[in-house]
């Protein structure tokens, strides 16, 4: 071996055995544990429980229908919220002070951030007292124990990640680009259909990826707005983890969990694919 | 003749209180190439936008074949612009890049993508359609934008600077190509360049601008020859600018009484005596017919086709421009003659 390659060799393994350390093995070990009984022995049964079983599929239909409307609702939302920031501030201060508004949620716990939302959503929290105050509704809805209060939930500490993906995509696109469609006789809004949008594609696509998943692997926030009433398929996870202690039957759980969430997100990810001539 | 392709008159521009364009008037005749020169700054960029309506004057008004368009959008002007950069859409083949154009003026999407191949043959470019942008040579990028720009056979073509990222071999040669293709089409090409060589060989006329104004209008030989200010004097070609007196009989003295000019009342205020380099004929003996300025050689340059001589007149160093021919036996420090012809002095109003 040459002198100069083996501190190059160095430098690629610190990575590598981080990788392997922090990713690999754990996945390895999860994989493994979903694969044998508790004895050791090879095994295909956990996965054969999990797909028989009925109320596994109910329970992955809801956490799935959770992160796709999860998903959806941040791509509404965030979209617009990105467009504003990018293309209509033009005061740096304040796209400044709009940006830090955005991500410093993100540096206080989730736990916190949901419990807040427990209080907002509650009986006589200030969501509903505001509705009644508007005369948009007589009685309380109940927004803890349902799927809309998770998904408030949800959407309040994604959203930063979709806005940033998209903020940063529309930023990167070139004005002299939507100059150019103009100038070849496009309306504004054939602009952004034909330009524009295209090219902020793959931002919010990976802004969208990077919901769905966090969406549908959330714990905390389910847990604390479902109120017991509703069960997502990280909840039977952390059961199998926390209170029947079968590692093996809850690494079936996360595989199949990651496996279908993996295969959403390369379905999705095929279909969005932009056309290529 | 008919009507200007393009009118412009008393078009002012300001960013936040700097005044960019100070009443422009400018008449494009239909099939003119005309090149807005200038240095950076000086806004001829600002004026191109106007015109193509991105930015939008505070006075003045911009017709398009007669039609007044100054409070028009772009996408409702007829006319296309060649960018700097070429902003090709990165995301479409360089056909649908040229359809673009057509697609959305509704043309229907087969018809389109003939009109796109027609122009992409137009520009060299056959068989290229199918490619994406960033898989094309700058050059080729570079047709790519005026195959997109042309494909709508505008009247008026706006070129911002469109060689300015090209080496300059291939620069010559898209020069000479652009220059074809639009004697072939008969569009008016309004052409922005920094680059006074570039204007000078493909323009019909010079729009020479300066601090937001325009210096003078012109062909360019005209310019070189007549210039009208102290800077199209020192912008267009070299020029030796020497401090003008009025003297009491108002005769004018330059380099200090050596050349007395005969009284005219054309020019007032302060003005500065151009001559061009070429014009000076070094000797040791006064040329017959010239008017012989006793000079020192002070340096001799050689640029390879000509050799730049720096002569001191006294107090003032003037360059001239000899054949190396004309080198023979010439040394620095050496006393000369400087043999001009006063026909060649031209007088331009400002302070040398």
């Amino acid at each position: 071996m040459s002198g100069t390659l083996r501190p190059v060799l160095l430098l690629c393994a610190l990575p590598a055995a981080f990788f392997v350390a922090f990713f690999l093995a754990p996945m390895a070990v999860v994989l493994i544990a979903s694969l044998t009984t508790p004895a050791g022995q090879p095994t295909f049964a956990h996965y054969l429980r999990i797909l028989a079983d009925a109320y596994h599929w109910d329970v992955l239909w809801v956490t799935f229908r959770i992160g796709a409307r999860t998903t959806l609702v941040c791509v509404l939302i965030g979209y617009p919220l990105a467009w504003y920031l990018v293309r209509i501030v033009k005061w740096r201060p304040w796209r400044r002070f709009c940006v830090i508004l955005l991500v410093v949620p993100l540096f206080t716990s989730n736990i916190v951030r949901s419990f807040g939302w427990m209080v907002l959503l509650g009986r006589n929290g200030l969501v509903n007292d505001g509705l009644i105050g508007l005369g948009l509704i007589e009685r309380p809805m109940r927004f803890l124990g349902t799927e809309l209060g998770i998904l408030i939930g949800l959407v309040y500490i994604l959203l930063p990640f979709i806005v940033l993906a998209v903020g940063n995509a529309l930023a990167k696109v070139d004005p002299a680009l939507e100059d150019a469609s103009a100038d070849l006789g496009a309306t504004p809004a054939g602009t952004f259909r034909t330009i524009i949008f295209p090219l902020s594609l793959p931002g919010l696509m990976a802004g969208a990826v990077m919901v769905f998943m966090l969406a549908v692997s959330a714990y905390v926030t389910p847990a604390l707005l479902s109120g017991g009433r509703i069960t997502v398929f990280s909840m039977l996870i952390f059961q199998q983890y926390s209170s029947v202690f079968d590692f093996n039957y809850g690494g079936a759980l996360s595989i199949t969990m990651l496996v279908l969430t993996l295969a959403l997100v390369a379905i999705a990810g095929r279909l969005s694919e932009p056309r290529r001539a | 003749m008919s009507a200007p392709i393009l009118a412009i008159d008393g078009l002012s521009k300001h960013f936040g209180g700097q005044p960019a364009l100070t009443a422009i008037e400018l008449a494009v005749e239909q099939g003119e190439f005309i090149a807005l020169l200038g240095p950076s700054g000086c806004g001829k960029t600002t004026l191109l936008r106007c015109i193509a309506g991105f930015l939008s004057p505070e006075a003045g008004t911009i017709r398009l074949a007669g039609e007044d368009v100054t409070r028009l959008p772009p996408y409702r002007r007829p006319l296309n612009t060649v960018f700097q950069n070429y902003a090709l859409f990165p995301h479409m083949s360089v056909a649908d890049n040229v359809a673009y154009g057509p697609c959305r003026q509704g043309t229907p999407k087969g018809q389109a993508a003939k009109r796109a191949a027609e122009a992409l043959e137009l520009v060299g470019l056959a068989g290229f359609g199918e490619r994406l942008p960033a898989q094309l040579s700058g050059g080729q990028q570079q047709r790519v934008a005026l195959a997109r720009a042309i494909v709508n056979r505008p009247q008026l073509l706006l070129l911002d600077e469109p060689l300015s990222a090209l080496d300059l071999k291939l620069r010559k040669k898209v020069q000479g190509e652009l220059k074809q293709i639009q004697h072939r089409l008969g569009i008016a090409f309004l052409f922005v360049t920094h680059d006074q060589e570039e204007a000078m060989t493909m323009a019909d006329r010079i729009v020479l601008m300066n601090r937001g104004r325009i210096e003078q209008i012109g062909r360019g030989q005209d310019i070189y020859a007549r210039p009208a200010t102290r800077f199209a004097a020192d912008f267009i070609g070299d020029a030796n600018l020497l401090a003008a007196e009025r003297r009491g009989d108002g005769s004018v003295s330059l380099l200090d009484g050596a050349i007395i000019l005969p009284a005219s009342d054309e020019q007032q205020g302060a003005f500065t005596g151009v001559l061009r380099p070429e014009d000076i004929l070094v000797g040791t003996e006064p040329a017959a017919g010239r008017l012989a300025l006793p000079a020192v050689v002070s340096e001799i340059v050689h640029v390879g086709s000509h050799a730049s001589v720096a002569l001191t007149v006294g107090a003032t160093t003037l360059t001239a421009r000899l054949a190396p021919s004309a080198l023979a036996g010439l040394t620095t420090s050496q006393p000369v003659f400087a043999n001009i012809r006063l026909a060649d002095l031209s007088l331009v109003p400002g302070d040398a």
